[in-house]
């Protein structure tokens, strides 16, 4: 890589502000197995950070994990927010997704309709 | 898989499950096309290794259902367009799965939008480095994920405002691979 490039790239850095703090108020774990990433999960996974920050969220922690046996309703996301039930959401695509991010992550109200499972 | 940019992001995902901590994507395109997954992961054994091309075959064992996709779905599209595939792996070094593709059979999937999954690769899963290097003709592109944390100065790329200046720093440059000369 170009040093120029890496100076670009710290200059971005220092430019941005409201960067995430601690552990989060909400973590959201997107499947990515080969059974996530062959339904979509992929551009599910890029709508989410995309919209996180857009909206500026900085206490929301994406993260992914492997199949998880929900192959049949990927792409799928879990939830987990501190004193709430873990939701997971399902058969999602990238304008489900955003809808959870404004309806639920922002509103703190859960889609009920995309949900598949809450535990 | 629709194209190999989605292969990609699934079998690089074996090499973090093996504990890799550096994994190394080469793609090389022309007539005919190859292709690299390389870790230093725990690599695997004579018999998983046989095992590995099975789709009913994998090593998780918090699954019901046995079953393992991953490389037998490349396999498949690599074979069907008179591609050539090959794994190697040394237990305690790691694996490397190698693939080539023949771009003018009409079967033979794109590349794909390669810059999603190295963006994914480089930002989500923190504990390995990726480096990701790109040719095509002439022009050659490479990007290392710990040079990137270095300049950031955070190993955390999956916060979402450093993810997505990780995110433009790709498209740029993939942006170099794509750009069709003037004519």
């Amino acid at each position: 890589m170009k040093l120029e490039d890496l100076k670009k790239i710290r200059e971005k850095m220092e430019k941005s502000t409201n960067l995430r703090e601690g552990k989060g108020r909400i973590k959201a774990v997107v499947g990515m197995g080969t059974c996530g990433i062959a339904a979509g999960a992929r551009d599910v996974l890029s709508a989410l950070m995309d919209e996180i920050s857009k909206r500026n969220l900085s206490d929301i922690v994406v993260t992914q994990s492997g199949c998880r046996g929900l192959c049949d309703v990927e792409p799928i996301i879990d939830v987990y927010e501190e004193g709430k039930q873990m939701v997971t959401y399902g058969n999602l695509t990238p304008e489900k997704t955003r809808r959870i991010v404004a309806e639920h992550f922002v509103n703190g109200s859960t889609v009920t309709e995309l949900v598949i499972s809450s535990k | 898989m629709r194209d190999m940019s989605l292969h990609i992001l699934d079998i690089a995902e074996n090499s973090v499950r093996a504990q890799a901590t550096k994994v190394d994507i080469l793609i090389d395109e022309g007539e005919i096309s190859s292709f690299m997954i390389k870790d230093n992961g725990k690599g695997m054994d004579e018999e998983t290794l046989k095992n590995a091309l099975n789709p009913f075959y994998t090593t998780k064992t918090e699954r019901k259902k046995k079953i393992g996709l991953g490389l037998p779905l490349l396999k498949q599209n690599v074979e069907l367009c008179d591609g050539k595939f090959r794994i190697e792996s040394v237990p305690g070094k790691g694996t490397s799965v190698k693939w080539t593709v023949n771009t003018s059979h009409i079967d033979s999937l794109p590349v794909g939008n390669i810059e999603e999954t190295v963006w994914i690769l480089m930002t989500m899963y923190e504990n390995c480095d990726f480096s990701f290097t790109h040719r095509a003709g002439k022009k050659e592109i490479s990007i290392e994920s710990r040079e990137l944390k270095e300049a950031l100065g955070t190993d955390e790329l999956n916060d979402p405002k450093v993810s997505m200046i990780v995110k433009d720093y790709i498209k740029e440059q993939e942006n170099i691979i794509n750009n069709q000369e003037a004519l």
